[in-house]
């Protein structure tokens, strides 16, 4: 399962039609469990998925932000560099966006991203190699 | 991973330690393998190999009771980095006690052994044999394979045991070094340490070797050591779908006009011409009379 959370989208608008402010804080990326399954409009916020991170992983704190316009492919993009954690025993299959406020359960969930396949580092190095057009994109 | 250096070979008779001295150029991180054969007697001559305080085993084989392997690993701290030597000990004093080590790098931090085996050569009285051990492919290149090899011989005499080659571990150039050995009476003793890095992971199910004489009996254990496995993927992109929106209603008032659709004056082009021009000529006129009809 791949995509974006509603809230995410929700804050996004409201913030951009002055509705409601844009939370603050630290953008952020979790590794999650080949087990989770994304519901995009009941999983809201960090706490209702944080017991979904890929055991042995840790969040990790985004770097590089580019939030870009794609006008060939008409879109928004959300790009960063290339997150990795080492070393780490585990097993994940999709990536995980949201901006944590520093509370859990009001830090809002923004994108799941599908891996391209199931990793599995043993006492090593893991890394999401960002596709080139980023992990999310928003068309229009 | 890498194998940095190697300690001479330390051996001692009729004494419970045994003292390695420490491969050169140990730091904080570094894989240490310990080889550790013992012979001595039988019944209450026997004696075990003791698992060092502070490093794990990597496995333990004996024959008899009287022969005793063990293969003992640590990942050096500062402590280890400081030490010139390692003292291994054994529960009975009798007769020989060999110990060598080696120290690796790369190895995978969280789990540094991957497998370990014994084997028991069924060829006997010959100087060469092959090795048989349960099947094992490690997850990733780069391994550390060891293995601790005894023989034996009860024939009596015929001098000191030497090893000439070791192989058949795919991808792999081992290694060896004799560690322990005894000739006289009536029994002949050899020890080997080996060892080796797979350059490419691929199946071990054994490997062969061969000695300058024959010995009765081959046997040993097998320990694999794992570099860390790396994983790195990439994303499908998450993209939003471009939303429709349907009509939700009609409208009742259509207002506009047209724009005039106006034909454009063609003039027609000439095609050809007649080359073949006919004078008219005249006709009789029709002879027939009109009459009256009925209305």
């Amino acid at each position: 399962m791949a995509g974006f959370y509603s809230k995410g989208l929700e804050v996004a608008v409201k913030a951009v039609t002055g509705d409601t402010a844009a939370p603050t804080g630290t953008l952020k990326g979790a590794f999650m469990a080949t087990g989770y399954t994304q519901d995009q409009e009941a999983h809201q916020f960090f706490a209702d998925v944080s017991g979904s991170v890929a055991s042995g992983t840790t969040v990790r704190t985004i770097a590089g932000l580019d939030v870009r316009v794609d006008a060939a492919n008409n879109r928004i993009e959300i790009d960063f560099t290339d997150p990795s954690e080492t070393p780490v025993t585990a097993s994940t299959n999709q990536f995980m966006l949201y901006m944590d406020t520093g509370t859990p359960a009001t830090s809002p969930l923004i994108a799941n991203g599908a891996l391209s396949a199931t990793l599995s580092p043993i006492g090593g190095t893991l890394t999401l190699t960002v596709n080139a057009a980023g992990l999310a994109a928003i068309n229009y | 991973m890498v194998v940095e250096s190697v300690s001479a070979v330390a051996t001692s008779n009729d004494a419970t330690t045994v003292v390695v001295t420490a491969p050169t150029g140990i730091i904080a991180g570094d894989l240490l393998v310990c080889f550790l054969n013992s012979y001595s007697g039988t019944g209450s001559g026997a004696s075990s190999i003791l698992l060092k305080s502070g490093w794990s085993s990597a496995g333990s084989n004996e024959w008899q009771t009287r022969l005793k392997q063990s293969i003992q690993y640590r990942v050096a701290d500062s402590s280890d980095a400081a030490a010139s030597t390692f003292t291994f000990t054994r529960d009975n004093d009798f007769e020989r006690f060999s110990g060598y080590m080696i120290r690796a790098s790369g190895q995978n931090a969280s789990v540094p052994l991957g497998y370990v085996d014994t084997y028991s050569s069924g060829t006997i009285n010959s100087a060469s044999f092959s090795a048989t051990v349960d099947a094992y492919t490690p997850n990733t290149d780069g391994a550390l394979v060891v293995i601790n090899y005894a023989g034996f011989s009860n024939s009596g005499g015929g001098g000191f045991p030497t090893f000439s080659s070791y192989a058949g571990i795919p991808n792999t150039t081992l290694v060896g070094i004799l560690t322990a050995g005894g000739a006289g009476g009536s029994t002949s003793l050899a020890g080997a340490s080996v060892y080796g890095i797979q350059s490419t992971d691929s199946e071990i199910t054994g490997f062969t070797a061969n000695l300058n004489r024959a010995l009765e009996n081959h046997y040993g254990q097998i320990a694999v050591f794992l570099p860390p496995v790396n994983q790195s993927g990439t994303n499908t992109l998450v993209e939003t779908t471009t939303t429709t929106f349907t009509q939700a209603g009609t409208c009742d008032t259509i207002g506009g006009t047209n724009i005039l659709a106006e034909a454009t004056g063609v003039t027609l082009a000439q095609t050809g011409k007649d080359t073949t021009l006919t004078q008219w000529t005249n006709e009789a006129k029709p002879s027939t009379t009109w009459v009256n009809e009925t209305k």
